[in-house]
């Protein structure tokens, strides 16, 4: 445990070392000698946000469970170290055994965004290992992963041996028995990805063929192989309260972006907005029972030592239980010095009053997504909120004692007009005139309204999968609308980059063509593409020039209905149907009862679970 | 009750800065279950305080910091209690309790002494010999708002010696006077037309002292009264 890779001298010129030394806290530690298999699990950004992704630790913790498997992290060196490693060709290290990752059985790669596709090209690089998966020899890893971007794999499926469909407790499992069996049986690479492909949800990419018609578009999609399944169907776990748990995270040394316990309250989302794509992929609710939750916040806090829970869900006030879990975690006494902090909540009055509960005295900034400002606008995104829930809840907000209010929206939606965008600064002016309609005395501190917009990216599996996102040069204009359009006095108001926007809007309902275009940008030098200071959309823009491709064919186009699209192949349980009535409903406007209210009939209750069947009871 | 702890810090944590100690400190008094005070106010703290920061990447024998508890506990049961969460590399030797009037560890620092491992042999003895016959060791020192001043660290080099290749020197150390390992180290080389590589040396903190009659280990304190 004593080891590190990287010395000293090294260690000492770069920023925040404690990145790369492992040995935190419940960092788990094996005998290499006595393992059968290496997995190294690898979130490709930098260690402070891949150190705060539950999905990580959910992984790490089931992995390691196994007495045959280490699984060890690795993380995206920081651009510091990875000059350096890059000089002094030294090859990427796992965290825990500071031992280089190349030799590894399986390197497993959780995909949280596009834009972090050339990160992953940089991992393996790094680690010295081809990029390519036809070059790599029977002496590399098997490289998988996983995470919401497979739901559309395609861009990346050269560089990828299999994808893993959905969630990882269901059968990582039987997946890691199959590939000791066939190590011990000394099968080849190709012999474990045949068997591989026969589970539910394992794409194997190099199994299946792809033809194009001469506009680009697919004309079949296509197994070449028997062991390939024609529909890659996702898995999920049905039970959340069975489901294996970390109760004893890792306790990073260094500052994080999550410091704290995170509670996971239910996977998947009952609201049905039609830009969400996690609010489809992760269908249905599932939720976990109040006690296993009430159990699990007190023996994480003990096993870690964190002063500060939070909830996290996709929406965390839909909970049937939130407020018997928020007073359990206020008041009971083994977490006196532990504070609970409550992200995503919906504007309402039960949520103004549990955060009064929960902040009674440091109120911090309030956070509200609207996601347009027009009520049409929401209509068609079928994001169920009123302007009177808007500013009724702002007002009780500022009644009870905030004084900063963060409000997202998102410019560019399908059907969007100028009057919809200029809807945004009026919103934002109605919340300013509601801190005026309070009585002088409870107007003390100054208010802040800050009005925050990223541009809309049609993603797969969302009713809007079709449509054309609209172009940079329209969204400048749009957010330059808004910007001329706000008092200044209380309002303050950022906006994405726009060119950001558009490639991960590329990337996102890409192709394997897109293969090509990805190498060549990250051969150019495109690092750390999610990042704003690093992000340099030339790179993207030539490599695109230089293959003679057009990146608007994957963003700005519109599909038709009959068009194959890239991420056909893979069932998420709601139905292509479902998403196209959804669509035309958006298109007139009219709204859609969510989960909660009633069943829609998506296609998610093929999974004999969850809110589907609960509701129903 | 106030009591004063020893502990070591050695192997990768020497990689954790200061202030990532104080929050792992934080956490690992939290997972200890033991007593330890908050402070008053809306946005309560732990009660504890290090004696002198240890900068990244020196490990050492004898750091020091005192801890407020709620209760008594038996000196024994606390440090097994603080050690079995301790992370890697930290552990707690030895404690003492200490009276509320007792200067805090912070506070009384005076000096600490430091073995400097030098891994490329270029220090000779001599060499210390020449430094510490002068007068003044005059070095260009940054303030905190960032002016240059002259300043003189002879005053603050208490003793320095090589021995089996390893630098052992003991400086002033603590709020009214302080001097860094490097900055003599760099002095010394610089009078010998050498530069200073920090890759080249391993630097260890052996002991913290402050003045009770001469310098003495932070943990000799005045028992009773």
């Amino acid at each position: 445990m004593n080891k590190l890779f990287l010395e000293d001298k090294i260690l000492l010129q770069v920023e925040k070392p404690a990145r790369y030394i492992g040995n935190e806290v419940n960092a788990i530690y094996k005998n290499e000698n006595e393992v059968a298999i290496r997995f190294a699990l690898c979130f490709p950004d930098v260690y402070d946000i891949g150190m705060s992704h539950l999905g990580l630790s959910i992984l790490y913790n089931l992995l390691n469970q196994r007495d045959d498997l280490w699984c060890e992290r690795v993380f995206s060196p920081w651009v510091d170290l990875d000059r350096i490693m890059e000089e002094e060709k030294l090859p990427l290290f796992a965290l825990e055994s500071q031992e280089p990752i190349k030799t590894f059985d399986f390197i497993g790669i959780t995909i949280q965004y596009e834009m972090c596709y050339t990160n992953i090209l940089r991992v393996l690089d790094l680690a010295q290992i081809p990029l390519l998966s036809k070059d790599r020899t029977e002496d590399h890893p098997l490289v998988c992963a996983g995470g919401p971007c497979v739901y559309n794999p395609e861009p990346i499926s050269d560089f990828i041996d299999f994808f893993y469909i959905g969630e990882g407790e269901v059968q990582l499992d039987a997946l890691m028995d199959a590939y000791k069996f066939h190590k011990e049986s000394g099968g080849t690479k190709k012999a474990f990805l045949e068997i591989a492909a026969t589970f539910e949800g394992i794409y194997v990419p190099a199994f299946y063929e792809v033809s194009y018609n001469e506009d680009g578009t697919i004309e079949s999609f296509l197994p070449n192989n028997p062991n390939a399944r024609p529909q890659v169907k996702k898995v999920i776990m049905m039970d959340m309260t069975g489901s294996r748990y970390p109760m004893k995270p890792i306790v990073p040394y260094i500052q994080t972006v999550h410091d704290r316990v995170v509670l996971e309250l239910f996977r998947g989302c009952a609201r049905g907005c039609r830009f969400c794509q996690a609010g489809i992929i992760y269908r249905p609710v599932r939720e976990k029972d109040l006690e296993a939750l009430k159990e699990q916040a007190i023996e994480i806090v003990k096993n870690t030592g964190h002063d500060e829970i939070s909830l996290i869900s996709l929406s965390s006030s839909d909970y049937s239980h939130l407020n018997a879990l928020a007073s359990h975690l206020i008041e009971a006494p083994e977490l006196a010095h532990v504070n609970l902090s409550l992200p995503s909540l919906r504007i309402d009055d039960f949520s103004i009053e549990l955060m009064s509960k929960v902040q009674d005295v440091r109120k911090s900034s309030l956070t509200f997504a609207p996601e347009a400002g027009s009520q049409r606008m929401r209509d068609v995104i079928n994001k169920n909120i009123s302007e009177e829930d808007i500013l009724k809840g702002a007002y009780e907000a500022f009644m009870g004692g905030w004084n900063r209010v963060k409000m997202y929206f998102m410019l560019g939606l399908p059907t969007e007009t100028e009057e919809d965008v200029l809807a945004i600064a009026k919103l934002g002016q109605d919340i300013v005139n509601q801190w005026f309609t309070m009585p002088g005395d409870m107007r003390k501190q100054r208010l802040q309204v800050v009005l925050s917009t990223s541009f809309f990216i049609p993603k797969p599996f969302t009713p809007f999968q079709w449509m054309g996102q609209a172009s940079s040069d329209a969204f400048l204009e749009k957010s330059k609308l808004i910007n001329r359009n706000i008092n200044k006095k209380n309002i303050k108001y950022n906006s994405h980059d726009a060119d950001t926007s558009r490639i991960e809007g590329v990337l996102a309902r890409g192709d394997r063509k897109l293969n090509e275009v990805i190498l060549k940008v990250y051969q150019k030098g495109a690092r750390y593409d999610a990042w704003s200071e690093h992000f340099d959309v030339a790179l993207w823009n030539e490599a695109f020039a230089d293959l003679g491709m057009d990146s608007a064919f994957y963003n700005e186009r519109t599909r038709e209905l009959e068009e194959i699209l890239p991420w056909d192949f893979i069932d998420v349980g709601v139905n292509k149907s479902f998403l196209h009535d959804e669509f035309l409903l958006a298109s007139k406007g009219e709204t859609t009862v969510n989960c909660l209210e009633g069943c829609t009939n998506c296609g998610a209750m093929c999974f004999e679970g969850g809110i589907c069947y609960a509701r129903k009871a | 009750m106030l009591v004063r702890l020893k502990f070591k810090k050695e192997g990768p944590i020497r990689f954790v800065g200061h202030l990532d100690m104080m929050r792992t400190f934080q956490k690992m008094f939290s997972r200890a279950g033991i007593p330890i005070a908050y402070s008053e106010g809306f946005n309560p703290h732990q009660v504890f305080s290090f004696a002198s920061a240890l900068a990244v990447g020196v490990t050492s024998e004898s750091e020091y910091m005192d801890v407020k508890l709620t209760k008594d506990v038996a000196m024994d049961i606390l440090l097994e209690a603080i050690n079995e969460k301790a992370p890697v590399g930290i552990v707690f030797l030895d404690g003492v309790e200490i009276m509320s009037k007792e200067t805090s560890a912070m506070a009384s620092v005076v000096a600490a002494t430091y073995k400097i491992e030098v891994l490329n042999p270029i220090i000779t003895v001599d060499m210390v010999a020449e430094m510490m016959s002068q007068d003044t060791l005059m070095i260009r020192k940054k303030n905190k708002k960032g002016k240059i001043n002259d300043f003189d660290l002879r005053p603050g080099i208490i003793n320095i010696v090589l021995k089996e290749g390893n630098l052992i020197m003991t400086i002033a150390n603590g709020s009214h006077f302080n001097v860094k390992p490097e900055m003599v180290l760099e002095k010394l080389l610089a009078l010998n037309d050498l530069s200073y590589e920090r890759g080249d040396y391993r630097f260890h903190r052996v002991e913290i002292y402050h003045d009770h009659n001469g310098l003495r280990p932070l943990l000799e304190v005045k028992l009773g009264s």
